[in-house]
């Protein structure tokens, strides 16, 4: 059973996200790129917290590259809460989400804001990046 | 060796002790990591622009394949015959192909349904692997067909557009689109996912649809600057296609009928001025055996008529003897503070009105009627603020400013001067105030503007390219050939991959919008809403004053004159305006 805090295209928590395309130019040129992504559940009734010290820890997303040196950077990726504040956030780095613990239901998503902009890069599908939510605990509120 | 120090063992000798405990938390529940994997297609900048595409015959580098999922399983090897891939407007992407199935597997049909599926069209290396692909379609399985004679499954998917949208909230749709949604124009219990989006859509001249990645979006018709341009060389024989709009499908003027019915608190007030003595001296108005005016009579005839004191200043009595013929008048402090001479002030009365603002609304392109002569519509709509029922909030003001323990404190209308009426409208509801008004009324002239320049935008022109996945429904193409120049917004374009024949190509259909010549800009008045004045109006009409002083048989009465029909009863204004709807006219030129 896994924990039903996904990652969604809509703040109604409709269209979960298996994954994010990013379509880019391989000469750079299409240049950075915002997204806009709600981390919820629509679980009826759910509370989740970080797995250490829960409902002390705030919860963060973290850009994560599973191969390192090859592929993408994690500085790629610059995360923010606001649109306006990707353009001072910090390329590759975890952003708090200023919470501990997020509830259950689209009211309670929250919204992380995401530049993409990879450079020049050669031709081909480029999937070792993510996104990670710190590991969390799913509770009945 | 001792465990603790004397002084500890001494405390301990002596009896004193306490317990420590350590809480322990347990928290059980599922454990796990959201994850959200990305996905970089880096695309040769050819090929993301549309410049190039790997269906080209032209290019000796041409080698393409199809990449479909479903489930996330790679079954294109699976495919035959065609797949086609077909967006419009407005409308679910739709893709349907065909599987062949090795013979004897089993297949359990119904687990086919809501599968997901994901069509690349792609390049292909030495080996065949998928090389670029670029995203025609993602959805899901609507409709498996299992041809039991020739052991094929023909799948019917969609990306399921009403499905997604009925699954957005409001804010969401709204934020899309940017557009106008009243609750006095569209129905708030039904305006709910995808009939939001066709109410809000219905205010925006866009098109919405989800893009090949399913990720809702709307693209303006405005097609002011081409992304992709096909000459041509690179436009399929014979393949080219005009349709232009009939006549009878045009709409070039909109009249709107919309009317806002409220309440407007009034206020009316007279200068009151009267003096008894009336010029001949208080000591020949005693001596005549007159009566002074007594004060309460004053305000009780007020009171009686519904009338209230805005300001109200008695003329006392002498505090001084005065002499009359013989003897003196002598005051008297106790009696005289309910006495006076006259007095002067302001007097108010408030009513309440209904006010009818009738909107003659219309909507339209001067030049399009010049063109082909008038082809209208019509459309009507009305809001009526029902707040506050005006007869019980005149009684209750009558109360508050008769009655000083009166518990209820109605909204009160602006203090009017002396000589005039004042009016403010009654408060009403978020949704029946003057701000929902002029949304309502802004909601259906943007409606009137997006029909008219719908209607003429229904030229086609239709042609047929070797299949470019860059064609979308968010392009504006070009086209020129010997025969046509024009640029418009993609309406529909239809993917067809045939992997037996390796023929593959894009059938396209772009909107033209065109009346009276190649890239004119028709202007737009903005789309706001007017509202009548609510002004203090002077009035003529004056109270008489009638005091029998004679003593006796005093008496004191003032009647107000009734307020006129005009004021009191519901007020018709009627606000007519004309809105010019924008057009900005696509390239189109034909050549024989």
């Amino acid at each position: 059973m896994s924990i039903s805090l996904k990652f969604y295209a809509d703040a109604g928590l409709s269209i979960p996200l298996t994954e994010l395309p990013v379509v880019q130019a391989s000469d750079g040129s299409t240049g950075a790129q915002d997204f806009i992504v709600y981390l919820g559940s629509i679980a009826v009734g759910k509370k989740f917290q970080t797995t250490v010290n829960p409902g002390g820890n705030h919860i963060f997303v973290t850009p994560t590259d599973a191969a390192s040196g090859a592929g993408v950077a994690a500085s790629a990726i610059k995360l923010a809460l606001t649109n306006g504040a990707l353009a001072a956030a910090p390329a590759g780095a975890a952003r708090d989400l200023g919470v501990t613990q997020i509830l259950s239901g689209a009211a309670n998503a929250k919204p992380v804001h995401m530049r993409v902009n990879a450079g020049a890069l050669s031709s081909g599908t480029y999937v070792d990046l993510s996104l990670v939510v710190t590991s969390c605990v799913e509770v009945s509120v | 060796m001792a465990a603790f120090d004397s002084s500890f063992d001494s405390a301990f000798d002596s009896g004193w002790s306490t317990d420590v405990s350590l809480p322990i938390r347990i928290i059980s529940g599922v454990i796990g990591t959201s994850a959200l994997p990305l996905t970089i297609q880096s695309l040769p900048p050819g090929l993301l622009s549309g410049v190039e595409t790997l269906a080209d015959p032209a290019s000796a580098s041409a080698v393409w394949r199809p990449v479909v999922k479903i489930g996330g399983l790679d079954v294109s090897d699976n495919v035959a015959g065609t797949i086609a891939i077909t967006a419009q407007e407005g409308a679910a992407r739709v893709a349907s192909f065909t599987l062949l199935l090795a013979a004897g597997s089993s297949v359990n049909l119904p687990s086919w349904t809501g599968k997901s599926v994901a069509i690349d069209f792609s390049g292909a290396d030495g080996s065949g692997a998928a090389v670029s692909p670029m995203r025609l379609f993602t959805g899901v399985i609507d409709t498996p067909n299992f041809d039991i004679n020739r052991g094929t499954l023909s799948i019917q998917a969609t990306d399921d557009l009403q499905g997604v949208c009925d699954g957005l909230p409001d804010s969401t749709i709204d934020s899309i689109f940017s557009g106008r949604w009243s609750s006095a124009v569209f129905d708030k219990a039904e305006s709910k996912g995808w009939q939001r989006v066709q109410d809000v859509g219905a205010t925006v001249q866009a098109s919405f649809d989800l893009n090949p990645y399913r990720l809702a979006r709307a693209t303006p018709w405005l097609a002011a600057v081409a992304d992709m341009a096909f000459d041509g060389d690179s436009i399929e024989d014979k393949s080219l296609v005009i349709d232009l709009a009939d006549r009878a499908s045009l709409i070039n003027r909109v009249k709107i009928d919309f009317s806002y019915r409220f309440g407007l608190l009034r206020s009316m007030a007279w200068r009151l001025d009267f003096d008894i003595l009336n010029g001949i001296g208080f000591a020949a108005f005693i001596d005549q055996n007159r009566q002074q005016l007594i004060r309460s009579a004053v305000t009780e005839s007020l009171t009686s008529a519904g009338v209230y004191p805005i300001t109200l200043d008695f003329v006392p009595l002498p505090t001084v003897a005065i002499s009359i013929g013989g003897g003196f008048w002598i005051p008297n402090p106790y009696t005289d503070q309910n006495l006076c001479l006259g007095f002067s002030g302001v007097v108010g009365f408030d009513f309440g009105q209904t006010r009818d603002e009738v909107h003659n609304i219309v909507v339209e392109n001067a030049e399009s009627i010049d063109r082909v002569g008038v082809l209208d519509d019509t459309m009507s709509g009305a809001l009526e603020d029902k707040s506050l029922d005006l007869a019980e909030w005149e009684q209750r003001r009558w109360q508050i400013k008769t009655d000083q323990n009166a518990a209820f404190t109605p909204a009160a209308p602006p203090v009017p001067a002396a000589g005039t009426i004042a009016s403010a409208a009654a408060p009403a509801t978020s949704e029946t105030d003057r701000a929902a008004a002029s949304n309502a009324l802004e909601t259906l002239i943007d409606i009137a503007k997006t029909k008219i320049a719908a209607s003429h935008r229904q030229s086609r022109v239709a042609f047929t390219v070797p299949l470019n996945p860059a064609i979308d429904l968010d392009k504006v193409i070009a086209v020129d050939t010997s025969k046509i120049g024009a640029t418009g917004k993609v309406i529909a374009v239809r993917h067809v991959m045939d992997v037996d024949s390796a023929r593959a190509v894009s059938e396209v259909s772009i909107a033209i919008t065109a009346i009276a010549g190649t890239g004119i800009v028709h202007g737009a008045t903005p789309t706001a809403a007017a509202a009548a004045p609510i002004a203090a109006v002077s009035h003529a009409v004056e109270p008489v004053i009638v005091y029998d002083s004679l003593a006796g048989v005093s008496s004191f009465s003032i009647t107000f004159p009734a307020i006129d029909d005009e004021a009191r009863n519901t007020e018709t204004v009627v606000i007519a305006e004309t809105f010019n709807a924008p057009l900005i006219e696509d390239r189109f030129v034909v050549t024989a």
